[in-house]
């Protein structure tokens, strides 16, 4: 009776998910993405790069490495959190034989927050799969590409790699994010502000606050050893996010950057935050900017590094 | 470690074909590994609780031996007493510490004097509110002579901490479970395909209405400020539909692996969406809980106020559902929840239907006209009254009851969604809803046994299956897991 109901589950439902289950997650790993090409990029890369830029979507929508004159990439990805910063530095740590800045937008919420407790955690399985982060590898969840979305999702995603050729790469050759352009921009982002800073304001945790200061010390320190200046940059935002924004969480978190840079001679606290250089035109969204803000935002960051002299002080 | 969960597949296939084929020689050697299992699929959640559920399990059992011992009455009532603190008393810190502490700041903010007491950051446990009432009725029942303890300490942990049923019900009874413990499972071919039916039913309740419902209830609820009243009516309707879906999905699985492992655990749906009064809703919806509710609480409650008429039997049944409200969460909007649903009460009483038999819906294929407007209008009561359960506060309940009553309800709805989600949505809950009327006679809306042609069963298998792969919604955690 066992013996049957066995065979009957395993050769009728088993094992045909099974198969299907391993030809999508095949054919999803073949459709180029981020995460694989800036991964592949810095493998290839990293022994000659001189500006490496990490972090969140700030980070990824707001530094288009195109307009630095030293040789630069864009790492980040979008809520990518400080411990995800930290692996990708650490992994090409050996390489970079001529990293000279480490450029980490933060925010009010980055020492707060993880992407693991936060909406987009589903991105946690692209760092197993595409950068061989060890950090969730032994959960299914989180090594399976196909894994999140149900099957017309995942059918769609095929067909339009497969069928038409979209494929799932959002950068350009320097890691800047191409999606939050001004062609893209909805007619009511102001209103972008309040939803944003709504999202940004975190329940104060001790715990996470400590994981990613501890992260950060660990960042900083690294590039201490290798002569690299670690940058932390606020990036700017539109006055209907900075009016709704937390500011108790605001002044704590910029107190902490200070404080940091203060501490260590390799740290540079930027606060861009209300930038008064950035306009209308350069915003995508209340706290993220499009292609022209990135453009302002990078030229500036450009001159400010020639200024800072590329080594310790 | 959630059942619709690729963790818990892997962790229940390898479970299940041990239990079965290695450790099935002797029923203790079973029961001590299904404990292992319980404890396993409880330490996923949170190690750090498995102290106190065997903790808990180590009193009650000895509580049980003592109780049924002692010939001293005053003694038993003693020993009854402190099982009810030591259960009581967890649930009351672990879920109502911080409610209570604030309830009490703001009584006397209201005399302007402002305390300074702290809440604490406190972590509920997984499923405390169900093994707790598990234990209670346990201790009740040996008391009451109704049943006798086990000596057997891993068939009374196991009961404990049975672990399909351990994360949100039902509530079974030890009259019930434990001797199913007690004797050697066998495996049985046609129940095992049963109960994997039973499972494949609730992963569709919960995969794809329930979530799919989540996806528009959200969008509702976080806009209910600016859009019209017909939008916020559908909103309740998601969430009605949501919330029954969910559990019930949830309830059909823990049941379907319990049967799988050989156990037949209490039925905890019996489709109340179809209920004609709020009565026999509540006798249909979360039966174990309501029928834990009205042995434990109401029968006492209304023996005490047996004198006092139909307003002794109407107090009983409000303390009864505030109660129940309570259960469900430490929030204010809980027990308007619970008050509101013993006020739909008050009219059965008055007029003396409220024991009335029911009259069996027919198997006809249509309800009359009748049938249809009494099942209509006790879902309305109920969905009206769910927004309590999807808001945080109650000021923000009333703002959505507020933003109902208006014109635009005669307005077309309006939700900020793409519409392939509202459509497929609609159409899966109108499937749902056609194929548990069909059904309603039977065990579980898949029950499909009567279909003799195996290749249209497996026909029924695969479509079902393939409408969860493709139309999944995205994953949301089962709501009364976090009761």
């Amino acid at each position: 009776m066992l013996s049957r109901f066995i065979k009957k589950v395993v050769y009728l439902f088993i094992i045909p998910v099974l198969i299907l289950c391993i030809v999508l997650e095949y054919s999803i790993r073949r459709i180029p993405n981020d995460y694989y090409y800036k991964n592949k990029w810095l493998s290839e890369n990293s022994g000659n790069l001189q500006i490496l830029s990490l972090g969140a979507s700030n980070g990824y929508f707001g530094i288009n490495p195109e307009f630095f004159t030293k040789k630069a990439f864009n790492a980040a990805h979008i809520s990518q959190s400080m411990n995800y910063d930290l692996f990708i530095f650490n992994k090409f740590l050996p390489s970079f034989d001529s990293l000279q800045y480490l450029i980490l937008p933060v925010t009010e919420s980055t020492l707060i927050s993880s992407l693991e407790t936060s909406d987009e955690f589903w991105r946690i399985k692209n760092y197993t799969i595409y950068y061989g982060c060890e950090y969730h590898r032994f959960e299914p969840q989180y090594n399976l590409a196909f894994y999140g979305d149900n099957l017309f999702s995942v059918l769609s995603r095929i067909s339009g790699y497969y069928l038409h050729g979209n494929s799932e790469l959002y950068c350009n050759k320097f890691g800047f994010g191409l999606n939050y352009s001004f062609s893209k921009k909805s007619k009511d982002w102001e209103r972008s502000g309040i939803l944003a800073a709504r999202r940004h304001k975190k329940e104060s945790s001790g715990k996470l606050f400590n994981e990613n200061l501890s992260y950060l010390n660990q960042l900083i320190e690294e590039c201490h050893k290798k002569d690299i200046v670690v940058v932390l940059l606020i990036t700017p935002a539109w006055h209907s996010y900075l009016d709704n924004i937390d500011i108790k969480q605001l002044e704590s978190t910029l107190l902490t950057y200070k404080h940091m840079a203060e501490e260590n001679n390799n740290v540079r606290f930027i606060d861009m935050h209300n930038d008064k250089r950035f306009r209308e035109k350069d915003f995508f969204d209340a706290d993220h900017l499009d292609e022209f803000g990135a453009k302002k935002l990078t030229l500036i960051l450009n001159d400010t590094l020639k200024t800072l002299g590329n080594t310790n002080p | 470690m959630v059942f619709n969960s690729l963790k818990f597949a892997a962790f229940f296939v390898v479970f299940f074909l041990l239990y079965w084929l290695i450790f099935n020689r002797n029923n203790k050697i079973q029961n001590l590994f299904f404990l292992l299992g319980s404890y396993v699929f409880y330490c996923w959640w949170d190690w750090r609780f498995l102290a106190l559920i065997i903790g808990s399990s180590l009193v009650n059992y000895l509580l049980g031996i003592y109780i049924d011992k002692s010939e001293n009455e005053k003694r038993r009532k003693f020993l009854v007493l402190l099982g009810l603190i030591q259960g009581l008393g967890g649930l009351l810190f672990f879920k109502y510490f911080n409610f209570f502490i604030d309830t009490f700041i703001s009584a006397f903010s209201l005399i302007n004097i402002n305390l300074s007491i702290h809440t604490l950051n406190i972590i509920l446990p997984l499923g405390i509110s169900f093994y707790t009432f598990r234990a209670i009725s346990y201790l009740l029942d040996i008391d009451s002579g109704k049943i006798k303890p086990t000596t057997d300490w891993v068939i009374f942990f196991s009961y404990i901490a049975f672990f399909p049923c351990l994360t949100a019900g039902p509530i079974d009874r030890a009259k019930s479970l434990i001797p199913q413990l007690e004797k050697k499972r066998v495996f049985d071919y046609s129940h095992a395909t049963d109960a994997m039916r039973q499972i494949l039913w609730g992963l569709f309740k919960k995969v794809v209405i329930a979530d799919n419902c989540a996806t528009c209830t959200n969008a509702i609820f976080e806009n209910y400020k600016t859009l019209p009243a017909s939008s916020l009516l559908f909103g309740a309707f998601y969430f009605a539909i949501q919330i029954y879906s969910d559990f019930s999905g949830y309830s059909d699985m823990a049941i379907g692996f319990s049967r799988l492992l050989g156990f037949n655990v209490t039925k905890n749906f019996n489709f109340p969406i179809f209920a004609q009064n709020i009565s026999e809703f509540w006798q249909k919806w979360h039966i174990s809980l309501t029928s834990w509710m009205t042995d434990y609480v109401f029968t006492p409650l209304s023996f005490i106020f047996r004198t006092s008429g139909k307003s002794g039997l109407i107090l009983s049944i409000l303390i009864n559902f505030i109660l129940i409200g309570l259960w469900h969460g430490s929030n204010w909007t809980f027990i308007l929840f619970g008050f509101l649903q013993g006020c739909y009460f008050i009219p059965l009483v008055l007029n003396g239907t409220l024991n009335r038999k029911r009259v069996k819906e027919g198997t006809h294929l249509l309800p009359s006209f009748n049938e249809f407007l009494r099942m209509a209008g006790t879902f309305t009561l109920v969905m009206l009254t769910v927004v309590l359960f999807r808001s945080e506060t109650i000021g923000q309940a009333f703002s959505y009851y507020q933003a109902i009553i208006s014109t635009s309800l005669l307005s077309a709805p309006k939700i900020p969604l793409d519409k392939a989600v509202k459509i497929v949505t609609i159409i899966f809950i109108i499937i749902m809803i056609i194929v548990e009327w069909l059904q309603r006679d039977k065990e579980h809306g898949l029950d499909i046994e009567n279909i003799k042609n195996s290749f249209l069963r497996l026909s029924i298998y695969y479509t079902i299956i393939a409408v969860i792969l493709i139309f999944a919604g995205q994953k949301v955690t089962f709501i009364y897991a976090q009761f």
